[in-house]
C-alpha cells in the first residue's frame, strides 16, 4: 500500500518549502518513516530542482495546479501545507496528520497567527521550511495526540443574519 | 421741462405679484422629494426587514484562495429560499473561484429539489491591484475597479451584500453605500472577517469597521 506525503502551497509561490522538501535530509527521513512517494503541488513557484547524485530514495512527483486537490489530500498519509487559511481548512478536513509550514520570508505574515493558534489547540503542527526536518522527526510522537477539527459550522452566522434581516434561519 | 428733472422710477410692482420665477419653486419641490426619499430609505434600515422581504437578492463577494472557500462555508448554512438569487462576484483575473462556486451552486440547487430558485449569476470586476503591481499604475487600476464596481452594483441592485475581506470587496461596498446615500436603494452590508485573522483585522476589515461606525456596514462579524 502506498503512503504518499502530499505537499501543497495553494496559489502561492513558496520555493523555500519546495527546496526543503526535495532536500536529501527530508526525502531520506520520509523514506525511513515509510513514505513511498513525495507529491508536490507547487502553485506559482519555481520548478523543483531534484537532486541527481545520489537520486532521492523515494519518487518525487510535482505539478502546479489541479481543479481540486481533494483527491490528493484525502489519499495522502501525511499532509504538508503552506499557512493559507483555505489550504489549512482543507487539510484539517482530511484524516492525515497536517504539518503547516509558515513562510517566514513574507513581510506581513498574519497567516502564522492561524497556524500557531491551531497548533496550540492541538489540531496541526506549525513549523517553517527551516524547521521542517525537526518537525518531521517529531511527527510520529506528536501525530498521536492531534485532535480532529470539527466541521465548519456556520449555523450561528445563519441564525444571526436571519434574525437581523427578519428572514429566518431556515 | 420741470417734469423731466424728476427721475422716472420703473413700475414693476404689478409684475412681481402676477408671475414669480418658477425655478426656485421647482428646486424647493425637488429638494423636498429627495429629502423624503432619503428619509424613507434611511428609515428602511431600521425596520424589522431592513433588506426587504425574502428572497433577498444577495451579492456575494468572492476572493482568491481561502476567501472563496470560507464564503462557501457561510453560504452553505443560509437557507436557499431566503437568499436568492445569489450574485457571485469575483475578480476578472480569478480563475480558481469560478469552478468552486459552480459546484457549490449546483449542490445548492439540488438541495432545494423541486422548489425553483431564482437563478444565480456570475459577475466579474477588475481587481484594484494585482500582486506586485507598481503603485503608480495602481492608481489607474483602482479607479477602473471603482467605476466597474459602481456600474455592477447599480445594475444589480442587491438587497444584501455579503463579503469576507478580499480586496475586491471595498469598491463593491462603496458602490452599495452610494446606492443608499443617493436614496436609490437600501442595501444591507454584512462583513465577516476571515477565519485566518486571529489577532488583528485585515485592511478590508479595518475599512469596513470604519464604515460600520458610520452606519454604512450594518453587520460586522469576527470568527475568533
Amino acid at each position: 500500500s502506498s503512503r504518499v506525503c502530499f505537499a501543497t502551497v495553494g496559489t502561492t509561490q513558496f520555493d523555500a518549502l519546495t527546496r526543503a522538501l526535495v532536500s536529501h535530509e527530508v526525502t531520506g527521513l520520509l523514506a525511513r518513516h515509510g513514505y513511498s512517494c513525495l507529491r508536490l503541488q507547487i502553485g506559482r513557484g519555481s520548478e523543483p530542482v531534484l537532486p541527481s547524485d545520489p537520486p532521492p530514495p523515494i519518487p518525487i512527483e510535482w505539478y502546479r495546479f489541479k481543479d481540486s486537490l481533494e483527491a490528493d489530500m484525502r489519499s495522502a498519509a501525511l499532509l504538508i501545507s503552506h499557512a493559507g487559511a483555505g489550504s489549512i481548512m482543507e487539510g484539517l478536513r482530511c484524516t492525515a496528520p497536517l504539518l503547516v509550514a509558515v513562510n517566514d520570508g513574507l513581510m506581513d505574515n498574519h497567516q502564522q497567527e492561524l497556524a500557531h493558534e491551531l497548533d496550540r489547540r492541538g489540531h496541526l503542527i506549525a513549523t517553517t521550511p527551516r524547521g521542517l526536518y525537526a518537525a518531521l522527526e517529531a511527527l510520529p510522537v506528536r501525530a498521536a495526540s492531534l485532535e480532529p477539527w470539527p466541521e465548519g459550522d456556520a449555523t450561528e452566522f445563519a441564525r444571526y443574519l436571519g434574525a437581523a434581516l427578519g428572514v429566518g434561519a431556515g | 421741462l420741470s417734469a423731466l428733472s424728476t427721475p422716472m422710477l420703473p413700475s414693476r410692482a404689478s409684475s412681481d405679484v402676477v408671475s414669480p420665477s418658477p425655478i426656485p419653486l421647482a428646486l424647493a419641490l425637488l429638494a423636498v422629494l429627495l429629502a423624503a426619499r432619503v428619509a424613507f430609505v434611511w428609515r428602511r434600515g431600521r425596520s424589522r426587514r431592513p433588506a426587504g422581504d425574502p428572497p433577498l437578492r444577495t451579492l456575494v463577494v468572492l476572493g482568491s484562495g481561502g476567501h472563496t472557500a470560507e464564503m462557501l462555508v457561510l453560504l452553505r448554512a443560509l437557507p436557499p429560499e431566503a437568499y436568492a438569487p445569489l450574485l457571485y462576484t469575483m475578480a476578472a483575473s480569478d480563475t480558481t473561484s469560478a469552478a468552486k462556486v459552480a459546484a457549490f451552486d449546483a449542490e445548492r440547487a439540488r438541495r432545494c429539489g423541486s422548489k425553483a430558485l431564482l437563478p444565480s449569476e456570475m459577475l466579474r470586476v477588475p481587481r484594484s491591484r494585482e500582486v506586485g503591481q507598481s503603485y503608480v499604475t495602481s492608481v489607474a487600476t483602482t479607479l477602473r475597479a471603482l467605476i466597474a464596481s459602481l456600474l455592477l452594483v447599480w445594475r444589480a441592485r442587491p438587497d444584501l451584500l455579503l463579503c469576507n475581506g478580499p480586496g475586491t470587496c471595498v469598491p463593491l461596498c462603496a458602490a452599495a453605500w452610494s446606492l443608499r446615500l443617493a436614496g436609490v436603494k437600501h442595501v444591507e452590508v454584512a462583513f465577516v472577517e476571515s477565519f485566518c485573522r486571529v489577532e488583528s483585522l485585515s485592511l478590508s476589515g479595518r475599512i469596513l469597521m470604519a464604515a460600520a461606525r458610520l452606519g454604512l456596514c450594518q453587520h460586522f462579524l469576527v470568527q475568533w
